[in-house]
């Protein structure tokens, strides 16, 4: 029975869905109940809820250089989450409760389904541009500094694109025209005459500044690493915009100048948004060996040190070990770079990099992945139904399918310890780990499913990949290296030597 | 070479022990071993510290495999996801609360982080480190959670390993007191010096090998190469299919196990000597012939190198059973008679 009242088809957002999506909204659909004071969603957790205020009302507020603002007031029929369950961006602002409020929650999968209703989405979208967009814009450092009402006087004048992957937006020497902000995604921007990358750009970053200064041409293709979600905002806008207010152009002409300083000076300020870097931001080289291998898009990755790895197997051994399915989410294969710090050759060994854009979240449409408030992506193996939709479409392969139920010679995955059970006194510690004779082998115990054990049968046929061990007190890999040649670390680090903890140490 | 192999606190102590006892038996004028004027005190001393630091090396090698096994008892201290989940929201709080100035002092918040985890339960699964912030903008503490690594990590073990045998080998020859008698004792000196000796040649294979295995490797890795080699195999086994029968039952014959290519290519040298003419579907066969016997001399070279880093492993843990033995039957054998 649904926990969803008639009563929603009644608010415009639903009124038109149909039957296929009524059905869909009813079963998986939540009420969630949020007392008076307490926080719903916080600014910067990755919440990937979209959510339907039907009784209460809340307020918005973003905190920014130490002063919390408040944006707005949500109230009943309202809906909020519509960036992060878009795009799996971090919530741009926190929502609080006013009174005591109930709200329908709708996960990514059931959101992107419902998105697909054209009234549905023009409904989200124009409450986009009335509510979010101006709290959106103000992450952009070009616009940092503008008011919320200079801001909403933008509505309505923007256009959001969204393009596939390895379109090119914008081509070098075409003058630029306008402003793009990326909602979601990634894009590179090369140049034509040396082939290098010159920068990139992920959720949040602007580029085409150049339309407000000087130099009006675009330095390179940008082209889009990912289907990428943009919003264009025309310089003609822009102006015609503020044109009664000339000081808003000085300003933003002014912001224009110094970020386009800072990308092309030591520091890069694109570079800095996105990887919260230093001065010590990464050459064009490395820029282009890491969008290249598009180890860029990569939140953390397993690094192997091959001038220390002995080959022993250790590794992947032990990960067999906490994995009951007996199947091994490390492969030692992957990119080989140099690392600048040590100047040694590592491995960026193909494990989850728990992306920042992660496509394979985006890409499956049964809410089987999730990202937990650490940011790491997780498997929801209930809901997998081994459609392989994220093993395609994770750029770096680190997805793998496990055999599905009906390969039955893979059967006696717990035939491992049978013959330890023989041992006279101590064999009994081993009992259950033959298929006959298991306790495990029917189903899983529900404590056992709970901590996300994975028992044999119940990961058959459903994608695998990286799970950091999940639950256990260490990552069995780095735990059992006996070189300590393995270590988790972001990727941009490898090459710029950024690490404070000095991951890799010298020799 | 890989240096922080030989780079450890464990290196410190156990050159203390070895120190300590050879600092006793000069100040205390004492022989070592039973010749004349032997110290019982000191004989027993060295045997049973020689025995706590074989027992180090064997632990090593016990959590090794139990954890291989998955009996280790860290796999008990599995914890529901979403437990941590609730920890990580909790230390999310306190990070705000240091972001905001309202947690300021390291001992406060390395306090109020450390409660937050046991709160939930995970002060066994995680651990806090503060680490001051540098760039700007930064909290004056970033509120890390590390997996705690309960057991220790593998790599400390093998330090253990390392450098505990050796020093069980030195004590080994203050118990029996530099003589080589012929025996129990005379056969677990030169076992204890047989084991040690091949571990620390494996030790200089494990620092030296795997810079060489890296250059020699390139970008054909070993597993790659495995790869590549069984692909290759298929496509040789479809082109055979293009081949006379005859001619495929000869190239069979003359394919080894270590390649047999120059043997082939001798041979359709010889055919096209003798008709005037190349058979059909060779020239594709002999171009992947060619390719796997290249991949093949490949991962033969790499898996020599392999071995190499490995062999010693063949003796050092035969060996070291051996000495296990024979210290239980010595030990047995003193108590006895």
């Amino acid at each position: 029975m649904s926990v969803i009242p008639e009563e929603v088809y009644e608010l415009s957002l639903f009124a038109k869905l149909n039957p296929k999506q009524k059905k869909l909204l009813e079963a998986e659909a939540s009420l969630d109940i949020c007392a008076a004071g307490e926080v719903f969603s916080r600014q910067g957790e990755y919440s990937e809820r979209f959510c339907v205020i039907l009784t209460g009302g809340a307020s918005m507020y973003r905190k920014e250089d130490g002063e919390t603002k408040l944006l707005g007031a949500f109230g009943q029929k309202d809906w909020f989450g519509e960036l992060g369950a878009l795009s799996s961006q971090p919530e741009p602002a926190t929502l609080k409760a006013d009174t005591n409020c109930t709200f329908i929650v709708c996960d990514q999968a059931l959101f992107k389904q419902l998105y697909k209703n054209k009234h549905f989405k023009a409904q989200v979208d124009g409450t986009y541009r009335k509510l979010s967009l101006s709290v959106h814009l103000r992450v952009a450092p070009l616009f940092k500094n503008l008011s919320s009402r200079q801001l909403q006087s933008l509505e309505g004048r923007l256009s959001m694109l969204e393009y596939d992957k390895g379109r090119v937006i914008a081509e070098q020497g075409a003058a630029t025209d306008a402003v793009y902000l990326v909602r979601s995604g990634a894009i590179s921007c090369r140049s034509k005459k040396t082939g290098r990358i010159l920068g990139y750009y992920m959720s949040n970053s602007t580029f085409g500044e150049h339309c407000l200064t000087a130099k009006g041409t675009w330095p390179g293709d940008y082209e889009t690493m990912a289907v990428t979600s943009v919003l264009k905002i025309p310089v003609d806008v822009l102006r015609d915009v503020f044109s009664a207010e000339p000081d808003v152009i000085a300003e933003l002409s002014r912001r224009a100048d110094q970020i386009l300083a800072e990308e092309h000076g030591e520091s890069t300020g694109l570079y800095d948004q996105v990887g919260g870097g230093s001065g010590t931001a990464p050459t064009s080289d490395e820029l282009e060996v890491m969008v290249g291998k598009q180890s860029i898009k990569g939140g953390e990755a397993l690094v192997i040190d091959l001038d220390r790895c002995v080959r022993c197997n250790a590794c992947v051994e032990s990960c067999v070990s906490v994995h009951d399915d007996r199947i091994p989410r490390l492969s030692k294969t992957g990119n080989r770079v140099t690392s600048k710090e040590t100047g040694r050759p590592v491995m960026l060994a193909t494990s989850c990099y728990n992306c920042e854009i992660p496509e394979c979240m985006m890409a499956c449409e049964y809410g089987a992945i999730r990202r937990d408030v650490q940011g790491l992506i997780r498997y929801v193996w209930d809901n997998c139904v081994g459609c392989q939709m994220c093993s395609s479409a994770c750029p770096y392969g680190v997805i793998s399918m496990t055999p599905p139920p009906s390969a039955g010679a893979t059967e006696p995955v717990f035939k491992r310890h049978w013959f330890l059970q023989t041992i006279p006194f101590i064999g009994k510690k081993f009992a259950g780990s033959h298929p006959d004779k298991s306790k495990h082998s029917a189903e899983p115990k529900p404590d056992e499913k709970a901590v996300g054990a994975l028992r044999g049968v119940e990961s058959r046929g459903k994608a695998i990949k990286c799970d950091l061990c999940a639950g256990l007190p260490f990552e069995a890999c780095v735990y059992n290296c006996p070189t300590q040649a393995i270590i988790r670390m972001n990727p941009e680090r490898v090459l710029t030597g950024r690490d404070e903890r000095t991951l890799l140490p010298k020799h | 070479m890989n240096r922080r192999l030989f780079l450890s606190w464990h290196s410190v102590l156990a050159f203390a022990v070895v120190a300590g006892f050879v600092a006793w038996m000069i100040a205390g004028g004492m022989s070592p071993g039973r010749g004349p004027g032997y110290h019982r005190g000191f004989l027993l001393a060295t045997g049973w510290t020689t025995l706590g630091l074989f027992s180090i090396v064997i632990t090593h090698v016990m959590r090794k495999y139990a954890h291989k096994l998955g009996v280790s008892p860290e796999f008990r201290m599995r914890m529901p996801i979403e437990e941590l989940e609730r920890a990580e929201m909790a230390l999310n709080e306190i990070r705000r609360k240091v972001m905001g100035g309202a947690l300021s002092a390291r001992a406060d918040i390395h306090r109020a982080a450390r409660n937050a985890l046991k709160e939930h339960g995970v002060q066994k699964l995680l651990r806090i480190q503060l680490e001051p912030g540098t760039r700007v903008g930064d909290p004056s503490w970033r509120v890390l959670a590390l997996p705690t690594f309960p057991l220790g990590k593998m790599f400390h073990w093998m330090h253990a390993h390392l450098f505990y045998g050796i020093a069980a080998l030195m004590l080994v020859v203050l118990h029996a007191g530099y003589a080589l008698r012929p025996g129990m004792g005379g056969s677990l000196e030169v076992l204890a010096g047989f084991v040690a000796i091949t571990g620390i040649v494996g030790v200089y294979f494990w620092s030296t090998g795997p810079a060489k295995l890296t250059e020699r490797e390139g970008d054909l890795t070993t597993e790659k190469a495995f790869a590549l080699d069984k692909n290759l195999e298929r496509k040789v086994d479809a082109a055979f299919e293009g081949v006379d029968p005859a001619l495929h039952s000869e190239f069979k014959a003359l394919q080894t196990d270590g390649g047999g290519f120059a043997e082939q290519a001798k041979l359709v040298r010889s055919k096209v000597a003798s008709s005037g003419q190349v058979p059909a579907g060779v020239n594709d066969l002999l171009a992947l012939l060619g390719q796997q016997n290249a991949v093949r001399g490949e991962l033969r070279a790499l898996r020599r190198i392999r071995m190499r880093m490995h062999a010693w492993r063949v003796v050092h843990i035969p060996a070291a059973i051996l000495l296990l033995v024979l210290v239980a039957i010595h030990i047995y054998s003193v108590f006895a008679y």
